[in-house]
């Protein structure tokens, strides 16, 4: 019955990957086959980055309103634009520009800026979803990627009305926030979740920014509620899943363990908080070991850091990897760099690097094997947006490394 | 004193580490050698996917000279263990693991005063609480700092002395009773190889030193117990980082 079951599912995965388009069958074939094939071909850092800057320039182009496709789906296609990633890609086009001596990347931040600000609400927040699910429901988690986006590009041209929309967003996250620090209005279910420390650093950096005292205190008061939710013994952040079942079941995505542990660093750092660095240097360890220890990284793990789930979830691997190198900026630990190589190599090794189709070519797909739980058969922009910023980071520290 | 060596008839491990003794002139009771056992049908396919996939549902790429970082240069063949135990007449137990019960018992029947790491797989507890003065290993790092893979490369590239450790091992990676730590000068190592080589060596010739000491008095050294969180543990390095390292070690 189990292998009746597999076949079957084999069959259904296949078919709902629509096998027949363009690259889609390589892609597939790919997930099993010739799995060393990019570092055979001796692809460096560099053809990784400048193949992924073209897929988030595709991800763009796919869409007319200025902003990135979400994710290409294997049945779909690329989907609408999301107002959440393209606000922090912000920083990561104009990391782009600089870099590859691009000024078109400056344009591409200016486009997303110019698709973001009409979408802002009356009272400051961001809807949440993609632009075709919703343009009205308010969203304090998207609202705080946003004001990443918003704070990098007012400080990067000084553009007064974008000061203000992060001032407005700032403010309406901060009207929202529990007395506890938590988040929960305008959350599933009302229910809060430790990886909002992902939208708390936003609102520390506004702070930082813009010397607003009532935006530092806010996330502050976020992150003593955050570091509530760590395990003493383990590091593991309670409640740093997306969904009910993954708080019940003590499980999270490494994708929101890593923007738990992201949030609480750099409000740590932001707000010069050394118990919250401790905090988040114990967690990432944890992660770490495990890292080197599975010689890969497991997509979903429980509160011990056990495999919960074996696929990998390869944004979390890249955001893994930028958690680690800002903690050797910090802390001067060369075991992070290690792991953050690693990282990176997973998924380097997991990105078709020659595929026909500019939706899958360059791109990073949500799980490795594709057909994962973590988007399953998709390859979301924030994907190549984490890994784009690990290459770049890795590359600033091997620098530094290599000058002495 | 009867001293006993741990390892594999196929490992050149067991070689190196008798022969090391043999220039303190200690000729070991024996070797005990654990069988090899390949990997059944299940974990061969694991590791095949891992590893790279499926060969034949994909055409092999050719390898980009360079893209990788090339192998050690490597010396003269030395002979495996069983070889080596074969031609210098040195008795061999053969055991199928060294975790069963029934190995267990082969084992203890040598009445080992003292077990030697030379090439074994992992040791469980079981084991190591065979032998009445415990199990000695010949570690590349200074303990308690570097535990673990890679360590003399680690020390470099953290601008730390190297040096070597013998201690007894326990459960943990490195965990074990400390015996002996010595300094190692490195600076004349111009490559990740030379830098190996030399810490190899000079563990070896540490590790038979302290043998001979506890031939001679019929006891161990003090041993100086490990803390957990007196120690780090490392990885194996990866390839970029071993690059940097051999930027400044050239």
């Amino acid at each position: 019955m189990g292998l009746l079951r597999d076949a079957r599912r084999a069959v259904g995965n296949a078919v709902h990957a629509r096998l027949g388009q363009p690259g889609h069958r390589d892609f597939y074939l790919f997930q099993v086959a010739d799995r060393n094939r990019n570092a055979a071909k001796g692809y460096s850092d560099e053809d990784h980055l400048k193949r992924t800057a073209a897929w988030l320039q595709a991800a763009q182009d796919s869409q007319q309103d200025g902003g990135f496709s979400g994710r290409y789906k294997l049945h779909a296609g690329w989907t609408s634009s999301y107002p959440e990633t393209t606000g922090y890609l912000i920083p990561t086009c104009l990391d782009l520009a600089k870099r590859l001596a691009d000024p078109s990347w400056e344009t591409r931040a200016q486009r997303a800026i110019d698709f973001l600000l009409p979408l802002q609400l009356a009272d400051g927040a961001f809807p949440g979803g993609e632009i075709a699910e919703n343009t009205e429901k308010p969203s304090p988690f998207n609202t705080g990627q946003i004001l990443n986006g918003l704070n990098i590009w007012a400080e990067h041209t000084g553009e007064a009305d974008v000061a203000e929309a992060a001032r407005r967003a700032a403010h309406w996250l901060i009207s929202v926030q529990d007395e506890d620090g938590a988040f929960r209005q305008h959350f599933y279910a009302n229910q809060p979740s430790a990886y909002s420390s992902h939208l708390t650093c936003w609102l520390a950096e506004y702070g930082v920014m813009f010397d607003d005292a009532k935006a530092r205190a806010a996330a502050g008061r976020h992150l003593d509620w955050v570091l509530t939710l760590q395990d003493p013994d383990t590091g593991f952040f309670a409640r740093s899943g997306f969904f009910d079942r993954d708080h019940e079941n003590g499980t999270a995505v490494t994708h929101t363990i890593a923007y738990t542990i992201w949030g609480v660093l750099l409000m740590g750092l932001l707000l010069q908080r050394e118990d919250a660095v401790d905090a988040a240097e114990r967690a990432a360890t944890k992660v770490l070991e495990r890292l080197e220890i599975l010689k890969f990284l497991p997509g979903r793990m429980n509160s011990n850091w056990r495999i919960d789930e074996r696929a990998q979830c390869l944004t979390g691997n890249a955001q893994m990897a930028l958690i680690w190198l800002r903690l050797y900026d910090e802390r001067g630990d060369l075991r992070f760099v290690n792991g953050a190589c690693k990282a990176i190599d997973l998924v380097k090794r997991a990105q078709a690097m020659d595929n026909p189709n500019p939706g899958i070519r360059g791109g990073v797909s949500g799980s490795d094997p594709v057909w994962g739980s973590y988007l399953f058969h998709a390859l979301p922009n924030w994907a190549a947006k984490f890994f784009i910023d690990a290459l770049l980071h890795k590359e600033r520290v091997l620098a530094k490394l290599a000058a002495g | 004193m009867r001293i006993f060596l741990l390892s594999h008839d196929r490992a050149r491990r067991g070689t190196t580490v008798a022969r090391a003794l043999s220039e303190r002139g200690i000729v070991p009771d024996g070797y005990v050698f654990e069988a090899y056992r390949p990997p059944n049908l299940r974990r061969r396919v694991e590791g095949r996917l891992a590893n790279g996939g499926i060969p034949v549902l994909a055409p092999p790429t050719p390898r980009v000279p360079g893209a990788s970082l090339a192998p050690a240069p490597s010396g003269p063949a030395v002979p495996t263990a069983a070889e080596h135990a074969k031609t210098q007449g040195i008795a061999v137990t053969h055991v199928p693991d060294l975790t069963s019960d029934g190995s267990l018992a082969a084992i203890r029947a040598l009445k080992a005063d003292i077990f030697v790491h030379a090439g074994a797989g992992i040791l469980r507890a079981p084991l190591l609480a065979i032998p009445r003065l415990g199990t000695m290993n010949a570690h590349m790092g200074i303990l308690p700092r570097y535990r673990g893979m890679n360590v003399a490369e680690w020390s470099r590239l953290e601008g730390r002395q190297t040096g070597c450790t013998v201690h007894l091992l326990d459960p943990g990676i490195d965990t074990g009773d400390i015996l002996a730590t010595r300094d190692i000068d490195t600076s004349e190592c111009r490559s990740i190889a030379a830098l190996r080589e030399k810490m190899d060596a000079a563990q070896l010739s540490f590790l038979a030193e302290i043998l001979a000491e506890i031939v001679r008095t019929g006891d161990l050294p003090p041993r100086q117990p490990q803390r957990h969180e007196d120690g780090r543990q490392y990885f194996t390095m990866h390839d970029d980082l071993k690059r940097v390292l051999e930027r400044r070690l050239s």
